[in-house]
């Protein structure tokens, strides 16, 4: 029993040196590489029949083309946009603890886009600049990496009860569950340790709803010490556990691996903004106002493999006439749905617009779609419904198609 | 493509295809809704779809530039929308090639509409055509007011 109490407090001082170790982790090393977002500026520049700003972990770098594809032929692409995160950029030797502190993860998570597009309008060359802030909570690994460790700190803080509790539990454990060897190096101890920390903890979690009196006791002093009110608690200790020990060894890819598939579909809002301008002819000189567009967009995880996006979108074109009473307005609200895994997904979407202008003043929008990945960097998202006007003297239906090429660089080095 | 003006506060569109040449020419006609997004099908106002030829003997031929779908729209909400043609020529008998205008007018009578300006098309080249018929690449125009 001594030896195991001697192993802890090993435990606890080395680990609570790891914890500090999880937050000075490098940002760099936890990338992942979710879809290659919508861009505010593309968005902007109204090549996609749908208004929703699909929200995903921003990239340091991001292009879109679209379309490649228009009604049978292959184009060459008139329109594109960029997008760069300059602080996700410039962000090689922020730490986990730093990311966590004050606005840095809103700096980090803030992109600037940029897109042109050429059409047949009157004003047919368009410039559009973008600004798009993701907020996740629980799809942010940053921010859960750093939870961990504060979890692991909380742990490790050895008060008189937490001894006590854990010298009861572990007289059953060293017996039943592990006996630990004799006369090791101090590598093999620390081994023995880490293993157990994860090990011993699942031994725990595993006395609850014991019949023996005994063991139930121990369990609630320890639950009560460790201040454990629910399985969640005792699952984000050992997680926060094992996720430690493979970010110690290096072995971080892994919990990138499960936290993308686990957390592609997490709840997280995206707030964004586009200044589009238009020019008759090709000079940026020329160009004058023609909208302003503001986007928020909320996505919801449903179960592992679903995803509910809701989103808004309001454009506030230029208003020519001097006499109009109230300025242009474009209303859009969506709803769209996915179901699938980080790498290949399906959508379907309705999307009601309005605009209080113009001849085609309501419209409602029924989309299909999907959005699946090519190698590591590379994204095709591609969608196809039918436009439904409304309040006309007589129906008018019209079929909509999009797709788009996206590539994003995400890479730590 | 040219952008042809008409007035918001005035009478009615209309178009005016004409053709000249010993040709048989029929053609469509048809109006587009502007901001039209890039990569989907254009919304196509006229319903049905206005075509024609000048098998009838006429040389111009002219229709109503009118939402199909809303027919009570006000004249000012046409800018920036289209005015699309297509057309079809089949050689009848040798001549100095064909011509094709397309125009817009406006007056609510459209006898007396007043021609505000279009596009035309004429190839100068006697051989021009068989009687197999070819396709001519139609003419579009952006329709803006004042």
């Amino acid at each position: 029993m001594r030896t195991f109490l001697l192993a802890l407090a090993l435990a606890s001082i080395s680990l609570f040196a790891r914890a500090q170790d999880m937050d000075t982790a490098l940002t760099n090393r936890f990338l992942l590489n979710f879809s290659v977002p919508d861009m505010p500026a593309f968005k902007a520049l109204g090549t996609d029949p749908s208004n929703i700003l699909r929200p995903s972990d921003i990239k340091k770098f991001a292009a879109s083309i679209s379309p490649f594809y228009s009604n049978g032929q292959g184009v060459i692409p008139k329109n594109f946009a960029l997008e760069i995160a300059p602080w996700k950029l410039l962000s090689r030797k922020w730490d986990i603890a730093k990311y966590n502190k004050g606005a840095h993860s809103v700096l980090y998570n803030s992109g600037f886009s940029v897109g042109t597009i050429q059409d047949s309008g009157a004003y047919s060359s368009k410039l559009s600049i973008g600004y798009r802030l993701t907020i996740a909570k629980k799809g942010d690994i940053l921010k859960a990496l750093h939870d961990a460790s504060n979890v692991l700190r909380k742990q490790l803080a050895m008060t008189p009860q937490r001894f006590a509790a854990l010298e009861e539990l572990s007289q059953h454990w060293m017996f039943e569950v592990k006996q630990r060897p004799r006369g090791q190096d101090a590598a093999a101890d620390r081994q023995f340790v880490k293993a157990n920390n994860v090990e011993f903890l699942t031994f725990v979690k595993g006395l609850k709803g014991t019949a023996d009196a005994n063991l139930k006791r121990m369990y609630d002093a320890f639950a009560t010490a460790f201040d454990i009110k629910n399985d969640g608690d005792m699952d984000a200790l050992i997680k926060a556990n094992a996720d430690l020990e493979k970010v110690i060894d290096g072995k971080e890819g892994e919990v990138i691996d499960a936290f993308k598939e686990d957390m592609w579909n997490a709840n997280r809002f995206d707030l964004a903004l586009a200044w589009v301008g238009a020019s008759a002819d090709s000079l940026l000189k020329n160009a004058q106002f023609s909208s302003f567009n503001i986007w928020s967009t909320y996505a919801i995880g449903i179960g592992k493999n679903g995803q509910l996006l809701l989103g808004t979108n309001v454009i506030l074109p230029r208003t020519e006439k001097n006499d109009t009473v109230s300025a242009n307005m474009v209303f859009t609200g969506n709803i769209r749905y996915y179901h699938g895994s980080n790498s290949v997904k399906g959508f379907i979407e309705s999307q009601y617009k309005y605009q209080n202008y113009s001849g085609l003043q309501r419209s409602l929008l029924f989309n299909l779609g999907a959005e699946f990945r090519i190698g590591q960097q590379f994204w095709v998202v591609a969608g196809a419904g039918v436009n439904n006007y409304l309040g006309l003297e007589k129906p008018l239906s019209t079929l909509v198609s999009s797709v788009s090429l996206r590539y994003g660089f995400n890479a730590g080095k | 493509m040219k952008t042809i003006k008409f007035d918001p506060d005035g009478g009615k569109l209309w178009v005016s295809i004409s053709t000249l040449g010993l040709y048989h020419i029929s053609f469509t006609f048809d109006l587009l809704e502007k901001d039209g997004i890039p990569t989907s099908t254009p919304v196509i106002l006229t319903a049905p779809i206005i075509a024609g030829d000048n098998l009838d003997g006429k040389g111009e031929h002219r229709f109503a530039v009118v939402n199909a779908f809303h027919p009570a729209e006000a004249i000012d909400i046409y800018d920036g929308r289209f005015v699309n043609t297509s057309f079809f020529v089949r050689k009848v008998q040798d001549d100095a090639g064909f011509t094709i205008a397309v125009n817009l007018l406006q007056g609510d009578d459209p006898a007396s509409a007043v021609d505000l300006g279009g596009d035309a098309i004429a190839p100068e080249d006697s051989t021009i055509g068989d009687s197999d018929g070819f396709k001519v690449t139609g003419i579009k125009f952006l329709i803006a007011k004042n």
